[in-house]
């Protein structure tokens, strides 16, 4: 393990590393014989480029799992990389590149009473446009020796993608699927969106065993996408747990009851947050002089 | 009106069409609540500046493809909606680099009246810029104007053209024309390009002319600085500059062509043509006339160039393009770099 007073890397397959961040979010450096890729980009406090140097001779391409805060902005660091375009409006929304924003996320590790530094507003990395190049779903990152599929999972964003690792069984998946995916956010897809994704995302489950995310302590069985179909077609008919509450002081409602821990009462481990307003398909926003946030 | 780098002109009573110095043409459409800048030259002078004077109402700017002849304001304005497969090209030094911009505005033309002689501090620096993502079906809401976004790759992956359906008019880029350059290592393979022609003809009945992102344009239109209508997007500027004698053959081509040259837009029957011209492309019985592209490759064109630039075996458009890329490709896997082609 090694760790600095922001990240700290751990190794979880012989080529593949998991840093975790200041707020407990989690990236995935895979190392082929060519090249490495870094799977997210956490919030951008303190250098995750200067780390990442630290841990690998290779030159390394940075590629995110979607545009949120704690997944995207180490990017601006690299100047350049991998975003589903359909996320890019979102990287670069307030919301997701303000450095007040980024900095309040790294300080939750105050409260989880892990920082071992008091990060300043001098330790984040300024928001700035970059070069975003498109990934689509079947793109494939070639490592040398190694080779990552791309699939397209709309849901939490419009823009999430999981990336296949057939090598070591497994899948970086961000925030794409978990005990607690969220979609009820401004940038989230439908339920009946989500489904269709799900399904897409089932046709690649033969090829991984299971899904590492962008939160959390470990890995996850790749069953959650089954469970994830199932809690959409319950939530579609109106039978789910329908728990009305809120996520960090948003309204939203979990398809299953829970725990403190976002473990499920029932022993299941997939959970959905969603919202009632959307459930069903919307039509295409029109384009009125800025982008906009969702399809 | 016009400046020392840029001509305008009104096409329509809401839509300029403005003339960069080499020949290249963009489009400023004013709804009631904002404008879209269809286009961005190739940032030689300030088309930001330029468009500002011609507008008080905020302005977006959207690209047709992410060539050098079409993106260059997107340095000035620092966001710019394109569809996301042109973005790696954009960025290339071939379609981004300030030498060969230069280059390009410096053409030496006997129909063009240059204003000035660019410099190097004429032309912005590229740089990142925020690339919003447009696709098929996009729809560009001006107030009382909306442009709809068709998706035609061919002469790049990302080409789009913007369609005004009430006023039936088509802003189209480098999509199809009389020199459509499907050759370069960005454009796709005829096989693809058929059926983007294919599909735009669906839409074939929704408008009745087309503006391009090249000339013809009207003779002796005192604020023409579009004599190079051939250029259409030299896909590569790079080795440009090692092609300006064979340039120079086309300029003078084209005052034959401009002499004969009446009407502003093109037909939608072009359309027909350039599927029937992939047909034949695709059959082997074109005409397949042997030129040096301006990539210094050789490429073919479909039929050889007529009076007006037209093609001899009739029809509106001609096709330039590559025998290595008549069909469809397997994707490429990205190997650290963006690929130009998918």
């Amino acid at each position: 393990m090694l760790q600095n007073k922001f990240f700290t890397a751990e190794k979880i397959y012989p080529n593949v590393t998991r840093i975790a961040g200041m707020g407990g979010e989690l990236c995935y450096l895979v190392e082929g014989n060519e090249r490495a890729l870094l799977i997210d980009g956490l919030s951008g406090v303190g250098s995750l480029r200067a780390f990442v140097r630290e841990l690998t001779e290779k030159p390394v391409t940075m590629v995110v799992t979607h545009g949120h805060v704690d997944h995207a902005p180490a990017i601006f660091e690299y100047g350049e990389g991998y975003i589903h375009p359909d996320d890019i409006a979102l990287m670069y929304s307030p919301l997701h590149s303000s450095m007040e924003r980024r900095l309040g996320f790294a300080l939750n590790g105050k409260r989880m009473g892990t920082l071992r530094t008091e990060p300043t507003m001098e330790d984040v990395i300024p928001p700035c446009p970059v070069k975003t190049w498109p990934v689509y779903d079947g793109d494939i990152f070639d490592l040398g020796g190694t080779q990552i599929e791309v699939v397209h999972v709309p849901g939490h964003t419009y823009g999430s993608i999981a990336l296949i690792d057939e090598d070591n069984r497994a899948c970086y998946t961000g925030d794409c699927c978990n005990a607690n995916t969220l979609l009820f956010l401004p940038g989230s897809t439908t339920i009946e969106e989500y489904r269709d994704s799900l399904l897409h995302f089932k046709e690649s489950q033969h090829k991984f065993d299971v899904c590492w995310g962008g939160h959390g302590a470990g890995s996850v069985p790749a069953s959650v996408i089954d469970e994830g179909i199932q809690l959409c077609d319950e939530i579609l008919a109106g039978t789910d747990d329908a728990v009305e509450t809120d996520y960090t002081g948003r309204p939203c409602i979990y398809a299953k009851k829970k725990d403190v821990s976002f473990r499920r009462l029932d022993g299941g481990v997939m959970n959905i947050a969603y919202s009632r307003e959307m459930l069903h398909r919307r039509p295409h926003p029109v384009i009125k002089g800025e982008p906009n946030l969702y399809r | 009106m016009q400046n020392k780098f840029f001509s305008a002109e009104k096409i329509y009573s809401y839509v300029t069409r403005i003339s960069g110095m080499g020949g290249e043409l963009c489009y400023l459409v004013e709804g009631n609540e904002r404008a879209l800048l269809i286009d961005g030259l190739t940032g030689v002078g300030s088309l930001r500046a330029f468009v500002r004077e011609l507008t008080d109402l905020p302005v977006a700017m959207a690209a047709t493809h992410g060539h050098i002849d079409h993106i260059g304001a997107a340095w000035e304005y620092g966001k710019v909606f394109i569809h996301p497969n042109d973005i790696p090209l954009m960025y290339t030094p071939m379609h981004s680099g300030q030498q060969g911009r230069l280059e390009f505005a410096s053409m030496p033309s006997p129909r063009i009246s240059k204003r000035t002689v660019p410099v190097m501090d004429d032309v912005p620096a590229p740089h990142p810029v925020e690339t919003y993502p447009i696709y098929e079906g996009d729809i560009f809401d001006l107030g009382d104007v909306q442009l709809e976004v068709i998706g035609v790759p061919g002469h790049t992956y990302g080409s789009v053209v913007f369609l005004d359906r009430a006023a039936r008019i088509l802003f189209s880029g480098d999509a199809c024309n009389a020199n459509t350059l499907v050759f370069s290592s960005s454009s796709t393979s005829i096989e693809e390009y058929r059926e983007s022609l294919i599909h735009f003809k669906t839409f074939q009945q929704d408008f009745d002319v087309m503006y391009g992102g090249h000339g013809p344009i009207g003779v002796g239109d005192a604020c023409n600085a579009n004599t190079l209508v051939f250029s259409s997007s030299s896909t590569s500027i790079e080795e440009y500059r090692e092609s300006l004698i064979h340039f120079k053959t086309f300029q003078q081509d084209f005052d034959v062509m401009y002499g004969g040259h009446g009407p502003i837009g093109v037909s939608p029957a072009i359309i027909d043509d350039g599927i029937a011209m992939c047909d034949r492309i695709l059959a082997g019985t074109d005409e397949a006339v042997e030129i040096v592209s301006v990539e210094g490759s050789l490429a073919w064109l479909a039929s050889a160039r007529g009076t007006n630039y037209l093609p001899v075996c009739g029809g509106l458009c001609n096709i330039m393009y590559s025998r290595d890329t008549i069909h469809r490709r397997p994707h490429p896997v990205i190997q650290g770099k963006p690929n130009l082609y998918r």
